[in-house]
């Protein structure tokens, strides 16, 4: 019994956990964890279980100065940064009588995104104006026509409405709504009748679904202005500032 | 890939078999015929997948339970519970396996194995319980995966690694055995076989001799005694137990040796024997006749050789014996004639006849006695355990009818003629011959040899044995027996095994303990070196023993103070800050790194002192052990409360 005690205690020493988390993690969302245990020792480890996150994942052999991987599924319930600090490591070895765990530190730091919720995106026509998403602050090149205004000097020449202009004193311009390629400034605060969650959300969706059609996007919030731009680590920078809205 | 449940299957089924076997000698047929079915039952069942409902086994269980809880009494509480045991043990193997039941298997079969030690504590109870425990052990840790994981399979390497893990178990409990054998009581008796004794009809030896009183005698070949001395020829080895002077007409008795009975001086080889008797509940020692001188026991020589101890004894004994090889025991003042002559008031007439024919015959006790020889040997006896003549006066039929008898029918009718006859006669009761085990270097003499013989006293020379039943026709050939030599030798083996069990297992004490520990320091003190040479091994030996310490003591010196501190500060820093490190990284490098301020101190300190060259102090040494402390108190503290 007491070495059975002595050998239940060695299993579960000189083992290191750590995670390996994707870039990506949205709220709510399954998302595919590997936790990889290592065993320092000179002894094998056996029937292992690590709970990390409110998942286990399960070791039946740990190698002599080996180590294992195992992928689990991981939901995130909060938005934001989380910190994952320890992973629980139990085993019933040697004999089943009694389950000894210990903690093993992984001190892994997450950032965990809005959920993407899906809601229509500038561009895509019908549901634009009911919509109110886009600020005025979004114009356009190369969409329809939204209004007519007097020119300012600094518009392209293209754009000037001759026929009108003829007709009245000053130069009048074509404003167009944006395409799909012109860059976006998505200003969350503004967006109307919503939540700042379901904002966030939006947000989130709209960033993804821009940046995969190559829509140059930027970001306004908290009185920050983040520039557009397609790239993937841009796209991950302004899902995280999504993530981390309104928590520092 | 083996499967888990297979192991775990393997394992229990042996386990069952260890607790089964050494039980088998003392089940019913009952229970030695359902376990063998249940097992190979359960073998197919586990194969095919097919069994019937768990209710069969359970109103099964329940029967059994029942047939022998009517069996039990306060006379026979061990036998029924022990078949149960078996009983319930083969129901269980041939049901479904839950882990719990395998846990069942286990238990079981352990409990059927420690009960064999009611019945028997010879040395294979040792090496079942050795193979029974590894066996347990292994099947808790195989069982622990199945719970696991009923469907795991593991490749061969693995369930290696698995089940050397697992034998450390096992391993590292055979000292601590060690440990409680040297301080747990014990007991030296089969406890049942030994409380049991009295309900048992006796076989072997007995206190008293009654020939006639069964038609056969039983072959019970269980061993008596073991005694380690010289090798002798079989015909002198007479190992004396009891004489019995008293013939009430069917039974011959023990009653008090008159007093006045002088024993002389006898000569003869000397003979020093070690004895070792198997525990029993007889008052009387055995040695070989005539023994002179008993040590080691408390127990007392009775004036006609006799020797006995004050009560039954409570542990396993063994004694030291001189014994004078002789027929003859000289009696310097003679003997009390009128008490070795009396006969019971009715004798056989024919007996009584013969008798008094031959004392009126014989000049002297010595013809008489060679008469009586004569007569003996005319009559054709046989030697016989088989048809044996019962009746009112078996001795009668024995010496004129049947002419069949074994010792008893012998030593009695001789003695009963021969003080008709006018001789003074008693019988002694004893064994006759031994099976030298020449791997061990003792006699086993064992129940069938018990033998009854008979002593004369002839004036002028003393009392002198007498053999009868070396009369009969057949009688040489008596004590031999036919055995394969390849079996003997088995069993010579197995005996001896047994008698080193009893020697440093069974009838280990606190003397023992105490003589072993007196016989070290006495032979310590008994180192006894030539003069010379002492001085000699002095100056060899402080050289030998420097240069064996010079290693140790290198290794202890081969880290500087300051290195060993540095080593424990970064296995700190490693684990409080999660910060790699290699023996590239600097002091300084790391504290940047880390940013905090003990750190800081410590790398300021540190390298101010041996990056100048300069030792530490002791305040510096103790300040810095106190951070490298506080660290690892933060440390602890931050994985407590995350």
């Amino acid at each position: 019994m007491a070495l059975s005690g002595v050998l239940g205690w060695l299993n579960i020493r000189g083992l290191d956990a750590r995670l390996d988390v994707p870039d990506e993690i949205y709220r709510g969302l399954d998302t595919l964890v590997t936790v990889r245990l290592a065993n320092r020792k000179r002894l094998p480890s056996f029937l292992l279980t690590a709970r990390v996150c409110g998942t286990t994942a399960s070791f039946h052999l740990l190698d002599r100065r080996g180590g294992e991987r195992r992928a689990v599924i991981v939901r995130f319930p909060e938005r934001g940064r989380t910190h994952i600090a320890t992973a629980e490591i139990c085993s019933p070895f040697p004999v089943n009588f009694f389950v000894r765990c210990t903690r093993l530190a992984i001190d892994h730091q997450v950032v965990v995104f809005p959920a993407p919720a899906p809601c229509p995106v500038a561009g895509d026509g019908a549901h634009a104006a009911e919509s109110g998403l886009l600020s005025t602050a979004i114009k356009g090149y190369e969409g329809e026509m939204a209004k007519i205004s007097d020119y300012s000097g600094g518009e392209p020449l293209k754009l000037i409405h001759w026929r009108l202009s003829a007709r009245h004193e000053a130069l009048k311009v074509k404003e167009l709504t944006a395409t799909a390629q012109e860059p976006v400034v998505l200003d969350v605060e503004a967006f109307a009748g919503r939540d700042i969650e379901g904002n966030l959300a939006c947000a989130a969706f709209m960033v993804n679904r821009l940046i995969r059609t190559n829509h140059p996007v930027g970001l306004r919030l908290g009185g920050r202005l983040i520039a557009p731009a397609v790239s993937r680590p841009h796209r991950l920078r302004l899902l995280g500032e999504l993530a981390v809205y309104d928590q520092d | 890939m083996i499967r888990i449940r297979a192991v775990l299957d393997i394992l229990g089924y042996g386990t069952a078999l260890l607790g089964f076997f050494p039980l088998c000698p003392y089940l019913d047929p009952l229970s030695l015929v359902v376990f063998p079915a249940a097992f190979f039952a359960g073998i197919a069942a586990d194969r095919t997948g097919r069994r019937p409902a768990s209710w069969v086994f359970t109103g099964a269980a329940l029967l059994f339970f029942g047939y022998y809880f009517l069996q039990f009494h306060r006379d026979n509480l061990v036998g029924p519970a022990v078949n149960l045991l078996v009983v319930f043990l083969a129901v269980r193997l041939a049901g479904e396996k839950t882990p719990r039941h395998y846990l069942q298997i286990f238990a079981l079969s352990l409990f059927a194995l420690a009960s064999s030690s009611l019945f028997s504590l010879s040395a294979a109870f040792l090496v079942f319980l050795m193979v029974m425990l590894v066996l347990i052990a292994f099947a808790l840790v195989i069982l622990t995966f199945y719970q696991a994981d009923a469907s795991l399979s593991v490749s061969r390497p693995g369930l290696g690694k698995i089940l050397s893990v697992a034998a450390i178990m096992p391993a590292g409990a055979v000292p601590l055995m060690f440990l409680f054998f040297a301080i747990l009581p014990r007991t030296q008796y089969p406890l049942w076989g030994f409380l049991n004794v009295a309900g048992k009809k006796e076989v072997g030896f007995a206190e008293s001799v009654r020939p006639g009183s069964a038609a056969s005698i039983g072959e019970a070949r269980s061993i008596v005694f073991r005694a380690t001395c010289e090798r002798l020829p079989q015909n002198e080895l007479y190992w004396r137990g009891i004489v019995l002077n008293t013939f009430d007409g069917s039974t011959w008795a023990r009653t008090a040796v008159p007093a006045g009975e002088v024993p002389g001086a006898v000569r003869g080889h000397v003979v020093r024997q070690t004895i070792y008797p198997e525990p029993s509940r007889n008052r009387y020692l055995f040695a070989l006749d005539i023994p002179r001188q008993v040590k080691g026991v408390r127990a007392f020589l009775a004036t006609d050789f006799v020797l006995g101890l004050p009560s039954v004894a409570a542990k396993r004994l063994k004694y030291d014996v001189v014994s004078i090889i002789s027929r003859t025991i000289p009696v310097s003042r003679g003997i009390d004639s009128a008490f070795y002559l009396r006969l019971p008031p009715r004798v056989p007439e024919r007996m009584l006849v013969l008798g008094r024919r031959i004392g009126e015959r014989g000049k002297d006790e010595g013809e008489k006695v060679r008469l009586l020889e004569q007569f003996y040997r005319a009559q054709r006896l046989d030697y016989a355990t088989k048809d044996l003549p019962v009746g009112d006066d078996p001795l009668d039929e024995f010496l004129f009818v049947e002419k069949r008898g074994h010792c008893e029918y012998f030593a009695s009718s001789f003695a009963v003629l021969l003080r008709a006859a006018g001789v003074p006669a008693r019988l002694v009761g004893g064994y006759l011959g031994g099976e030298y085990n020449d791997i061990g270097g003792y006699y086993v003499v064992s129940d069938d040899m018990a033998h009854v013989w008979v002593e004369a006293y002839i004036t002028g020379r003393g009392w002198i044995q007498i053999d009868p039943s070396s009369f009969a026709a057949n009688f040489a050939g008596r004590s031999e027996r036919l055995h394969a030599r390849f079996m003997r030798r088995l069993q010579m083996y197995a005996d001896a095994l047994n008698y080193y069990w009893n020697l440093s297992v069974i009838s280990y004490d606190l003397d023992r303990q105490l003589q072993v520990i007196t016989a070290a320091g006495s032979s310590l003190k008994g180192v006894a070196l030539p003069g010379r040479l002492r001085p000699a091994l002095l100056w060899w030996l402080v050289p030998l023993v420097a240069i064996g310490l010079i290693p140790a003591a290198r290794t202890k010196r081969r880290f500087s103070r300051e290195e060993r501190l540095v080593a424990q500060f970064l296995a700190v820093a490693r684990k409080r800050f999660r910060v790699e490190t290699t023996p590239a990284t600097g002091l300084l490098e790391l504290a940047a790194a880390i940013g905090n301020p003990a750190v800081d101190r410590f790398v300021a300190m540190y390298c101010g002192a041996v990056y100048r060259d300069r030792k530490l102090s002791s305040d510096e040494l103790r300040t810095l052990r106190h951070l490298i402390r506080t660290m690892n108190a933060d440390r602890r503290e931050k994985e407590r409360s995350s």
